[in-house]
């Protein structure tokens, strides 16, 4: 553990770093969390445009596709193969997943909001937080590079399930598959660029929790702390004890692919056409236990975080205490629990014991009730309020009402008899675009544009903001509601051309209508991306409280120096004092002085 | 590894533990469920396998695994447990010389562990008990037989389809021990070893010593793989007798797995167990250069955390691979 | 009004996703017909759920809009200052509690009737279907019914009858599948019968299905069997992502009407399969 050195106790000021110090290898938490924003940002471009291309394919999967099609090797027939389609949705899927939810959620806004919201100068170790941004390169570089290996990156989905991921010949031979051209050096380059970003992670989980639980600012209780800390705190617990069973998954199927161990190869080995693999002796059910004991957490590692953060906004911008605090963390905490004994929902149909099935089901469907907390003291919230319609609002509010109908949609899947029909159709594309895309995507904006003056010192334009939030929030719902409706007929998951399906000709013109909607959703970004960068230069100046928010990132300046807060602030109140009848203003920021008149709060 | 300063509210806020010492705690959480995930692996795999002989999981003697020299493993990683903590109470009291050398003792002890460790490896190299290598036959098991009063005729069937299956998966194992008998051909052993060798050899390839003469011979069937594996065996059985090291590859059911799990789960042990040799060996830089003082108490005690866990690791892992 | 104006956009687009589903029925988006005598526990059950997550989607989603649309922003007015309410929360959480166990319970007796080894039916029609990329093989032994199916299940025997993706039943019948892969995981998807099932490298699986309908006809004349129906041409699909090919293992599903008429193509396909090469389509030997 290297511990920073950089500054000593009492000392606020800080000597002038170069450049490089200062922005490249910057050890202050707030840089460290842009440098996460940024990429991640850029990786939602590659993974969406990713995305745009199997819309593409799926919409059309008959003839040349319009324009891009000549870009295809004329061998294809200028239209994308079969297998070329099965890497772009695995690498859709890999990248949106680990190079940007998490990182934007627990990187970028974990980073960033943490020190500054519990009042602490920065993180517990600043050098460490540095390495698990600079871990994250390894893993860019490999996973940009994996495209161009022989055989293209992994196409086995974001899933990577032995045999198909990890057949390999005999060592010596080369990383050939005889499963698949991807699970060649594509699928090695899979499992590296996934084990940095697990020790990415790892580390910032570690100095996450290390900071929330030591530096707290005088007189921040736990119980004062905003939601947005609290779910980093609890998201940070899962990921520390998620995360290094997902390293062992990959190092096993690595081993399985570099030095011919026989972990998920069964005995006796299989047969691929004429060529057999090795003697086996091993279980291929058993990454499928070791991934989702990950991964189910995982899920909820890129929920949590958002949900803290969508908490906050909405308490700032209805300008009402936030509903249920208490209840609202411990939903969170029991939403972490049980995600850790409900991985079995993924297997149903996998040739799991079925007895088992029956116990994760039932675990599963009880994850709707904190859920169901959360989301009525979402409402609880916003109802008596006096709702304030700024851009990040708006996104926060889409958070609720998008992760209704994902979560509600989860609820069919959890339900093992009915999982029999719906598991591995695009009714689980539907599911996860509502809680990935349109609840975590939307929390993250909502972020954005919340704390945009907080690290820039600029406000993003609301005008341009609002005409994006709408443009998103119409386009994402015309892209993946449909999916739901497919799903129901039955149109199966990872599909290249659903059109040799009789039972599935008359729902292809949704897929049409889907990739349509899918591409405005895509150039809807710009407006984003554009509205991101001209602000960043020529946004409005924003004041250090803005948003006349209560929570203590607010009282220092922004963007805030290095060291945070000229002296340690005192907490003296929860985070939530919005419309006070006793005072003045309608808010009371967690360390202002206590005013005369009102008694100052027990807890 | 330095103390982190910080305003005394801010301390009061949290536990009464240094920073550090909380991190050190979270990572060892970290760490245990990484082992964890390692031995439950573990554990299913093995419990998968069919518990009655012959192919149950392989015994102790058939992968060369010695138990005394694994108890002997054991006893130094605890020996060097308890340097640690001296070294920590002489620091403590500020009697550097003193840490310094448990901590050089407790250097030499891992890196005795890792001499073992590696002496065993080596065995392994040389029986060329390494997964992938290992060749195995696994017959359907019997409860799946066809029911007698059916007559013969299935019995026949499942003799094609074993032989079959056997081809299949126990081929790559069969011209491994083909080339490997050639270099045997090559070198000088014991005249008897060398006899059972060359009769195997031309079992393999009928056409093979014969035709290099030119002479005609009657081609009889090469044997299958599950043969070669039980002859192979026998051979070796001898040659451990006389105490001849033969490089020839067993053929042990699940043998395999067991090298993978072997493999997979004391080499991340021995990492762990170079990682704070590494440390240690940092210390001990720190000392000679004469600037390792009480301030490095904590450090110690940290260091000394991670030894523990390591430590108990291997007192896990010791029984479930040698043991049970 | 530009502020009340956002209720209104959320609960347009809203509205529209929850018509599109009323409606969609309606066109044709939705279940194909069932044929099995599991598939209505199944519709029933899901549509139990459709009827409880409708419920709280339009309860969730119209409170979200109505306080929107009521309390946007009004100048120098204050929110009401509430902290939480016990009683809500109560009530908030005992509701859905109750609601979720009846739903999880109510899942348990049919997925035990679809799943649960000891409770398939003894079988009337036994075969052996093995995927590979990128398609299906099934095995019909000679007779509907060799006497230890499961044995017959792991080893071939000579009078087998192989057939590339066709899965021959008859109406009625208890139909016992024993399932396996040769190469990668799969998963045999019948959506007419409600039935989904991986195939695990290693493993034999045991599914079982009773097709309430008949969709096929044998044409001794022409020796092929014949569909009843054009439109109940009901096909088998591979719902487990197995490479390239995972999109076009498609299978066809053929129920005849009567065992009678079953037995006249078995016998059929008998004489076919021994004028063909045996061995064809057995597991093959290895050539390395
Ligand atoms: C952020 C990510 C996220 C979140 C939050 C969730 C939340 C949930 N998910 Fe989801 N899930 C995924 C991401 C996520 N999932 C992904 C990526 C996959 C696909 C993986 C793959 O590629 O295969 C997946 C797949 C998946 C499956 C596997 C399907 C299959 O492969 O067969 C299942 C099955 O149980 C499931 C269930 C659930 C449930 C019950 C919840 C619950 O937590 C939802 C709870 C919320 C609510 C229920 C709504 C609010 C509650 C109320 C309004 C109260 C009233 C409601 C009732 C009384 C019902 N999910
Ligand atoms: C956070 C997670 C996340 C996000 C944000 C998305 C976003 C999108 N996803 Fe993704 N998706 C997954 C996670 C995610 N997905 C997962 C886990 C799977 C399962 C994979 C598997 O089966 O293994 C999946 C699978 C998946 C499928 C199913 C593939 C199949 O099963 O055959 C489809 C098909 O439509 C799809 C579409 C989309 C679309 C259209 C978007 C759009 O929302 C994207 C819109 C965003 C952009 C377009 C980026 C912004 C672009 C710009 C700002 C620049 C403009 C660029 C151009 C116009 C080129 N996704
Ligand atoms: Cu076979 Cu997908
Ligand atoms: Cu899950």
């Amino acid at each position: 553990m290297s511990v920073s050195h950089s500054h000593p106790a009492g000392t606020h000021a800080h000597p002038e770093l170069g450049f490089l110090r200062k922005y490249i290898f910057s050890e202050d938490h707030k840089i460290i969390g842009i440098q996460f924003l940024f990429s991640g940002l850029i990786f939602f471009l590659i993974g969406g445009t990713l995305a745009l291309l199997v819309r593409l394919q799926v919409g059309f999967p008959q003839g040349t596709i319009p324009y891009i099609g000549r870009w295809f090797p004329v061998s294809w027939g200028e239209r994308m193969s079969p297998d070329f389609y099965a890497m772009i949705f695995s690498m859709h899927a890999t990248i949106m997943i680990f190079f940007v939810i998490i990182p934007l959620l627990t990187g970028a806004f974990g980073n960033f909001t943490i020190p500054l919201m519990i009042g602490a100068r920065d993180m517990a170790f600043p050098k460490l937080n540095m390495m698990s941004y600079w871990f994250m390169w390894p893993a860019f570089a490999v996973i940009l590079s994996s495209f161009f290996v022989e055989g293209g990156a992994g196409g086995s989905g974001w899933t990577s399930y032995p045999l198909l991921a990890s057949a390999t010949m005999p060592a010596g031979e080369g990383f050939h598959s005889p499963a698949s051209p991807h699970s060649g050096l594509g699928q090695v380059y899979w499992l590296v660029a996934l084990m940095f970003v697990g020790i990415s992670s790892m580390m910032g989980s570690i100095n996450y929790m290390t900071t929330i639980i030591n530096l707290r600012a005088p007189g921040m209780t736990m119980f004062r702390m905003p939601m947005t800390v609290w779910a980093m705190f609890i998201t940070a617990i899962l990921q520390s004890m998620a995360l290094p069973v997902l390293t062992v998954a990959l190092i096993l199927q690595l081993l399985d692919k570099t030095i011919n161990t026989t972990f998920f190869l069964p005995p006796g080995g299989m047969a691929f056409g004429n060529w057999h693999t090795g003697p086996g002796g091993g279980q291929t059910l058993l990454w499928q236990h070791l991934f989702w004991f990950y991964s189910h957490p995982a899920v909820y590692i890129m929920i949590l975080p958002a949900m803290g953060m969508v908490s906050d906004i909405i308490s700032t911008f209805a300008r009402k205490h936030l509903f249920g605090y208490k209840p609202m963390v411990l939903a969170i905490a029991g939403i972490a629990g049980l995600g850790f004994i409900v991985w079995g929902h993924h297997m149903f149909q996998s040739g799991m014991d079925p007895r088992l099935g029956t116990g994760f089901m039932i675990a599963t469907i009880m994850i709707a009730l904190p859920s169901a907390v959360k989301t009525f003291n979402w409402l609880g919230t916003i109802w008596g309020a006096n709702i304030q319609y700024t851009t990040a609002m708006l996104n926060a509010l889409a958070f609720v009402a998008m992760f209704v109908i994902g979560g509600l949609s989860g609820i069919f899947m959890a339900a093992t008899p009915v999982d029999v029909y719906f598991h591995d159709t695009y009714f689980i594309v539907g599911h996860i675009h509502y809680v990935l895309f349109m609840s975590s995507i939307f929390g993250i904006f909502g972020g954005i544009y919340y704390w945009f003056p907080k690290m820039f010192g600029r406000l993003m334009n609301e005008k341009w903001g609002k005409v994006h939030f709408a443009l998103t929030f119409l386009f994402s719902n015309c892209t993946f509601f449909p999916m739901h409706i497919i799903g129901i007929a039955g149109h199966p998951r990872r599909y290249y051309d659903s059109t040799l399906y009789r039972f599935l000709d008359n729902v292809q013109p949704l897929n049409q209508f889907m990739t349509i909607s899918a591409i405005l959703l895509g150039l809807a970004q710009i407006i984003f991306l554009v509205n991101f960068f001209w602000s960043l230069f020529r946004g409005a100046k924003a004041g250090a409280n803005p948003w006349h928010s209560n929570t203590l990132e607010w009282t220092a300046p922004s963007p805030p120096p290095h060291g945070n807060f000229e002296h340690t602030p005192i907490v003296r109140r929860g985070p939530y004092e919005y419309g006070n009848p006793d005072i003045e203003e309608d808010y009371l920021p967690q360390a202002a002085p206590q005013p005369s008149g009102i008694p100052a709060p027990a807890h | 590894m330095t103390q982190v300063v910080y305003d005394k509210p801010q301390e009061h806020m949290g536990l009464p533990l240094p920073t550090p010492k909380v991190a050190m705690w979270l990572f060892l959480v970290t760490e245990i469920m990484f082992f964890t995930a390692l031995i439950g692996t573990y554990i299913i795999l093995r419990h998968g396998t069919p518990s009655q002989s012959p192919f149950k999981w392989p015994l102790p003697h058939q992968v060369h695994l010695i138990e005394w020299i694994g108890a002997l493993n054991t006893f130094v990683l605890i020996c060097s447990s308890f340097t640690v903590v001296l070294a920590h109470h002489a620091a403590v009291k500020g009697d550097m010389k003193k840490v310094t050398m448990n901590i050089a003792i407790t250097l030499a002890l891992g890196a005795i562990f890792l001499g073992i460790k590696a002496y065993e490896y080596n065995a392994k190299f040389q029986h060329d008990i390494l997964p992938g290598h290992i060749g195995e036959s696994l017959p359907y098991p019997e409860k799946n037989l066809p029911s007698p009063e059916k007559g013969g005729s299935d019995k026949t069937i499942l003799a094609i389809e074993r032989e079959k299956h056997d081809h299949a998966t126990g081929m790559q194992y069969f011209h491994r021990v083909l080339v490997q008998l050639e270099e045997i051909k090559k070198g000088s052993i014991d005249p008897e070893l060398k006899k059972d060798c060359d009769a195997l050899y031309d079992q393999m390839n009928p056409s093979g010593a014969a035709a290099a003469e030119g002479k005609a011979v009657a081609f009889h069937r090469p044997s299958s793989p599950a043969e070669v594996g039980e002859k192979v065996n026998e051979i070796l059985e001898k040659a451990e007798k006389k105490g001849v090291a033969l490089h020839l590859t067993p053929a042990i059911p699940f043998g395999n797995l067991w090298a993978s799990c072997y493999f997979a789960m004391t080499g991340f042990h021995a990492l762990h167990v170079f990682g704070g040799i590494v440390v240690f060996a940092i210390i001990l830089l720190l000392a000679a250069v004469g600037r390792l003082g009480p301030q490095h108490a904590t450090m110690l005690e940290l260091t000394g955390l991670y030894w523990h866990f390591v430590d108990i690791v291997w007192i896990f892992l010791f029984p479930l691979l040698y043991l049970v | 009004m530009q502020q009340k104006g956002w209720g209104i956009f959320f609960g347009v687009v809203l509205l529209a996703s929850f018509l599109s589903v009323a409606v969609s029925p309606l066109v044709g988006w939705w279940l194909p017909g069932n044929v099995s005598t599991f598939g209505p526990d199944v519709d029933y059950l899901y549509y139990v759920i459709l009827g409880f997550t409708t419920f709280f989607f339009v309860l969730t989603e119209a409170l979200l809009v109505w306080a929107m649309y009521r309390f946007a922003w009004r100048p120098n007015t204050k929110s009401q200052y509430v902290e939480g309410n016990h009683r809500l929360e109560l009530l908030w959480t005992i509701v859905p509690a109750g609601i979720l166990l009846y739903i999880a319970f109510a899942q348990v007796p049919a997925w035990e009737r679809i799943k649960y080894y000891k409770q398939m039916p003894n079988p009337d029609l036994v075969m052996q279907v093995t995927a590979r990329q990128w398609d299906w093989t099934m095995r019909y032994a000679d007779t509907p019914q060799p006497e230890n199916a499961r044995a017959w299940a792991e080893v071939p025997q000579i009078d087998d009858i192989y057939l590339p993706d066709e899965l021959h039943c008859w109406k009625g019948a208890n139909v016992r599948i024993f399932l396996k892969t040769q190469d990668v995981l799969h998963s045999l998807f019948l959506p007419q019968l409600r039935l989904k099932q991986d195939a695990l490298p290693g493993k034999t699986i045991p599914v079982w299905f009773n097709a309430t309908d008949s969709n096929t006809k044998f044409n001794e004349a022409t020796g092929k069997c014949e569909l009843t129906d054009k439109n109940k041409e009901w096909e088998i699909a591979c719902a487990e992502l197995c490479g390239g090919g995972h999109y076009r293992m498609r299978g066809l599903l053929y129920v005849h009407e009567s065992k009678e008429d079953y037995l006249k193509w078995l016998k059929h396909a008998q004489e076919a399969a021994r004028s063909r090469q045996p061995e064809k389509k057995a597991i093959p030997v290895a050539s390395k």
